[in-house]
């Protein structure tokens, strides 16, 4: 009983997932002929369904067949864009050259080759296309633009050597057609300065520069491409005062200043001369320092830039120290001070106090030096500041300045067991007490 | 023909039928000098006789006569080896040949010489292989000019399926000159997106062997601004025929500099250059005929077509391009009469280039010109 009932289990389980035959219907009707006809007559309906799909033409055979650059460089033949075709094959090949050139582990090779990344490949050629239709009917501002397209979607995907390679394209459009206007022709130079400026050496910077120099020279009907020239070559001229020496950053730095007037933006303008400022500082020319620290300080004082007040204040406390000009120098750190004491533990103000410590400290104020400074100190040590150990330090130049003539008393008298003592516990009242 | 001698084909033995070789019928005439080349008629034997069998009569009768045994397997092998060298040499003699009856549109010359080198070709190399094409687009070729474009089609249809066949043993430049006779057929069957995508892929192929600025390119380029042209899309005629003179231009000028020029003076003076180095300079250097009857044809299409489309203003650096390629030209076929008429037509030319090639050319015409009154007058001492 057992076994039959499982084994009636089991069979119900194999049939309930087709559809239910009875056994009539499987012993009588499935093997008959009139069914199999009847299967024959559907994959005969298959075989004409089949046969009615329309089949590859010529040209779709050979669309599975050909590499991507083989079918948009055939495209672009039929319809007989040929400058475009050898424009893509030259790329393409130029790519591959560099790529064995360049030694296998560098990490450009990461990146695919042009070849493979369809979207990018014929973006690019409909866009030469456009290109060379413009230029068959002779409108070259057209063909600008299109190659200007071409360029700032390859700056999008990173691709800088294309993004290069078209701005030139666009810049000898320009040299050539001297017609076209006169703004394309300056975005053509920015464009141009921009990529040289991205390489980053030294002899690309100067070349950046030229070009940003020609930027504003055609920019100049026209407002907004002067002003931004301007600023392009204020940072220009900054980046190469960086790297250069001492001699050609004054000159560096002046062409800045003297393009930053031309921006109309104060806070550029001020920013540089302040930079021109420290720069004289530097050569020790303190007056011409002193005229633009003072515009920087102003300007400050106007927009309420704490931080660049401070460092104005700072800057300009030094030229009037290195003048031996004591009260103004001092005059100009108590402002600070006073500016900035609102806020007993900000950053500025532990600046000012180590600022005016230092000062104070060059002066021969030890006493004052040393209060400043550790105010400075105490509060950077409160507060955790990056700049502890430099305020630490300062204190303790400080206390050390101030103690500073005892010190050599003793030295004098020969009384080595005072100072031993003294260097022991480092109190002041050590040294001060056995003051004759 | 005096050299014929009539066969009968039922004399032959059992298993020999000589067909004709044009034809392929059973074959009633035989050449008298060979005695190894049967014809069906005597038109036949004529075209032959004219296309290419005066040429290599002799050299068929050692292919074809029956060789005697050889005991040794060394002999039989240096035999075999002799006689494939003398049938490789006899196909390139053979194309040469039909390739000159094509140039100078004798086409129906052409047609026997193709075939032969057709057959020696199969010999050698087998029917599949891709050595046969050129034979093939020669009988294409002829085909057209003859204006029988189902023959046409059927033998370019035979040197594409060769192709498809070895796809990728085919060098880019057999299928580069296939394509381009496929769309020759084209445009002579007025299907021209059939050209224009046949072009295309010529193009492709050539610029992918050759490079894209080589002057081979240059042909594909012409055949693609006729196409346009006669879609009556002038704009696009107009860049490709501009780029065409530009490549044509680039190669002539640097065949003109290129080139040796006292090995000139030396073959007129007598002396004997050294042969290796006639090989390296010349072969870059060379203008063979095949190239120089391109030129030539393309040049005058050119010249035609610039005359003829800009009646008021015509491009006057353009034109004087292609006067300056013209007289490269002749100068490089020695044909001076033509060099100096064609320097004349250059008016108004501002371009160096062409200036310094000018002053070359005539300095070494006139030093030609002094050394054979030189010659001359030295004979009539004598």
């Amino acid at each position: 009983m057992a076994q039959t009932s499982i084994s009636r289990t089991k069979s119900k389980a194999k049939t309930t997932g087709k559809k239910e035959h009875s056994e009539f219907y499987r012993n009588v009707i499935l093997p008959s002929v009139t069914y199999k006809v009847g299967s024959l007559l559907e994959t005969k309906d298959v075989a004409l369904t089949y046969k009615k799909q329309p089949s590859l033409g010529k040209v779709d055979i050979e669309k599975h067949r050909n590499s991507l650059q083989r079918e948009l460089s055939i495209d672009m033949l039929r319809q007989g864009y040929h400058q475009s075709f050898r424009e893509l094959s030259t790329l393409l090949a130029w790519q591959k050259e560099d790529r064995e050139r360049l030694a296998t582990e560098h990490p450009l090779y990461r990146r695919p080759l042009l070849d493979e990344e369809p979207d990018k490949l014929r973006f690019l050629c409909v866009y030469l296309n456009k290109a060379e239709e413009a230029e068959r009917k002779c409108q070259y501002s057209n063909m600008f633009k299109s190659y200007l397209e071409v360029a700032s979607f390859f700056i999008k995907s990173d691709d800088y050597w294309l993004s290069d390679f078209f701005h030139k394209k666009c810049l000898s459009l320009t040299e050539t057609y001297s017609q076209l206007d006169s703004e394309l022709s300056s975005q053509a130079y920015f464009h141009v300065g921009l990529s040289y400026e991205r390489q980053g050496y030294l002899g690309d910077l100067l070349k950046a520069l030229e070009y940003f120099e020609k930027y504003r020279e055609f920019g100049g009907n026209y407002y907004e491409g002067r002003i931004n020239a301007n600023h392009q070559l204020v940072r220009i001229y900054t980046k190469l005062a960086e790297r250069q020496s001492n001699t050609d950053a004054l000159k560096y730095i002046t062409k800045a200043y003297e393009a930053s007037i031309q921006t109309d933006d104060k806070k550029v303008e001020s920013s540089i001369s302040y930079k021109l400022g420290l720069i004289y500082l530097e050569h020790n020319d303190i007056d011409s320092a002193l005229k633009y620290l003072e515009q920087y300080y102003n300007y400050c004082e106007q927009v309420n830039d704490h931080e660049g007040f401070g460092q104005a204040s700072e800057a300009l406390a030094i030229c009037y120290q290195r003048k031996s000009n004591v009260e103004k120098s001092t005059k100009y750190l108590t402002k600070y001070l006073q500016k900035v004491s609102t806020n007993a533990n900000d950053k500025q103000y532990v600046k000012a106090c180590s600022a005016l410590g230092l000062i104070d400290a060059a002066l021969g104020n030890y006493d004052s030096a040393r209060k400043y400074s550790k105010k400075a100190y105490s509060i950077s040590l409160n507060k955790k500041y990056p700049d502890l150990d430099r305020y630490r330090v300062l204190y303790g130049i400080a206390d050390g300045l101030k103690l500073q003539s005892f010190f050599k008393d003793r030295i004098d008298q020969m009384n080595t067991h005072a100072l031993l003592e003294w260097k022991l516990t480092r109190f002041e009242n050590y040294l001060i007490k056995s003051k004759p | 023909m005096a050299t014929a001698e009539l066969v009968y084909p039922l004399a032959f033995p059992k298993s020999i039928a000589h067909k004709c070789e044009i034809c392929g019928k059973t074959a009633s005439r035989m050449c008298a000098k060979c005695r190894v080349t049967f014809y069906c008629s005597e038109e036949h034997q004529i075209a032959d006789n004219v296309g290419i069998h005066d040429k290599i009569c002799p050299t068929l009768a050692t292919l074809r006569s029956k060789q005697p045994f050889l005991p040794s397997e060394e002999e039989r092998r240096d035999r075999d080896h002799e006689i494939r060298e003398k049938k490789l040499h006899l196909i390139e003699v053979t194309r040469m040949i039909g390739e000159r009856h094509v140039f100078q549109n004798r086409y129906d010359a052409a047609i026997p010489a193709a075939l032969a080198s057709l057959k020696l070709a199969m010999d050698v190399y087998g029917p599949r292989s891709v050595e046969l094409i050129p034979s093939y687009l020669i009988l294409s070729e002829a085909s057209l000019g003859l204006k029988q474009l189902n023959q046409c089609w059927e033998y370019l249809s035979q040197a594409q399926y060769t192709v498809l066949q070895q796809q990728n043993q085919a060098p880019p430049a057999i299928t580069s000159q296939v394509a381009r006779n496929m769309a020759q057929l084209s445009i002579a069957r007025k299907d021209y997106d059939e050209a224009a995508r046949h072009l295309a892929n010529d193009i492709y192929d050539a610029s992918l062997y050759y490079g894209t600025e080589h002057y081979k390119v240059a042909g594909g380029y012409f055949l693609l601004g006729k196409v346009f042209k006669l879609m009556n899309r002038l704009e696009v005629t107009e860049s490709l025929y501009t780029q065409v003179t530009q490549m044509w231009y680039y190669h002539l000028r640097r065949l003109l500099q290129s080139r040796v020029v006292f090995s000139d003076m030396d073959a007129i003076l007598g002396k004997n250059d050294d042969e290796d180095e006639e090989d390296e300079t010349t072969k870059s250097s060379k203008l063979d005929l095949a190239t120089e009857a391109e030129a030539h044809n393309t040049l005058q299409t050119l010249l035609a077509y610039r005359l003829e489309n800009h009646h008021g203003n015509p491009m006057i650096q353009e034109l004087n391009k292609i006067y300056h390629c013209f007289t490269i030209l002749y100068f490089l076929a020695r044909d001076y009469i033509q060099v100096h008429d064609s320097m004349n037509k250059i008016k108004d030319c501002n371009v160096k280039e062409i200036d310094d090639d000018q002053q070359r050319i005539l300095k070494f015409l006139d030093q030609l010109n002094r050394m054979k009154s030189l010659m001359k007058r030295q004979q009539q001492e004598n």
